[in-house]
């Protein structure tokens, strides 16, 4: 079967079918994830933030073209006991929610939610809840 | 007899030469027009590389992969929600412009190489056809 050239394009054809369909529904996947945690967190915007942006806007701010939804780098701008406002690199704010099982570690240490300070740099890796924030597995604080 | 074949062969050597330099002129043109090709697709690269750069500096992937270094259990034990953090941060479309924009100045760089190759050949043929007559 191998030996006859059309077997073969046939083959290789049928395989970057696979490859290119297989691709376009990961992107979908992707897509569709971001653009549902970006639809949240403007409709939660003011329950998250306390109301319009510093701008002044009448408005919760137009979400930067599609936001990641499973996880953030920024630093953090405002925390309580149960969670925090990190600003990222494009000026978005966003709500990170933590727990009791929340992993939190700087360089070779484990940290408590209480050693959280404003001004820290974190990377965080979670998932999205239903209000447009981001609930932490683990943060990863830079100092 | 003897001026018949004399005739045929100039008339024959002028025929020769006029194919050669046919081919000789196609060749050059592509060369010439597949040189300016990779010298676009050059250029181009440049800019998508730089493009990228920038993408990769502005969003969280870099960040994110840095963690498979630092802390790989936790990324082994949320393995979920970190592809899926990298995909989501990934500048798919920068990527895709940079390959797209490489293979086509490998394509154009190797016709380039290949038709000027050709040429040297068949002007190597042509002189030496030359110094036979």
């Amino acid at each position: 079967m191998f030996q006859s050239k059309t077997a073969r394009w046939v083959l290789i054809i049928l395989g970057l079918c696979v490859v290119v369909l297989l691709s376009f529904s990961v992107g979908v996947s992707v897509g569709y994830r971001k653009a549902t945690f970006s639809y949240k967190w403007r409709e939660n915007y003011d329950r998250n933030f306390g109301g319009p942006s510093f701008r002044g806007a009448a408005f919760p701010p137009e979400p930067p073209f599609m936001m990641s939804a499973h996880g953030t780098v920024g630093s953090i701008v405002q925390i309580t006991p149960s969670d925090f406002i990190v600003v990222g690199r494009d000026g978005t704010e966003r709500m990170v929610t933590f727990s009791s099982s929340t992993t939190i570690r700087s360089n070779e240490d484990m940290l408590h939610s209480s050693d959280l300070k404003a001004g820290d740099q974190v990377l965080v890796i979670g998932a999205p809840d239903d209000e447009g924030r981001i609930g932490a597995r683990f943060i990863r604080v830079f100092r | 007899m003897g001026r018949k074949r004399i005739k045929d062969r100039l008339f024959k050597r002028i025929t020769d030469r006029i194919r050669s330099e046919e081919k000789l002129l196609t060749l050059r043109r592509r060369t010439i027009l597949f040189s300016l090709a990779s010298g676009v697709s050059t250029v181009a690269f440049v800019g998508f590389c730089f493009l990228l750069q920038s993408a990769l500096v502005q969003s969280e992937l870099l960040r994110a992969l840095s963690l498979v270094f630092s802390d790989p259990e936790a990324v082994l034990m949320n393995w979920r929600d970190f592809g899926l953090l990298v995909l989501e941060s990934t500048p798919a479309v920068s990527l895709a412009g940079v390959f797209a924009v490489l293979f086509l100045l490998i394509l154009s760089a190797g016709y380039a190489v290949r038709y000027f190759a050709k040429m040297i050949s068949l002007v190597r043929q042509t002189r030496m056809h030359s110094h036979e007559y």
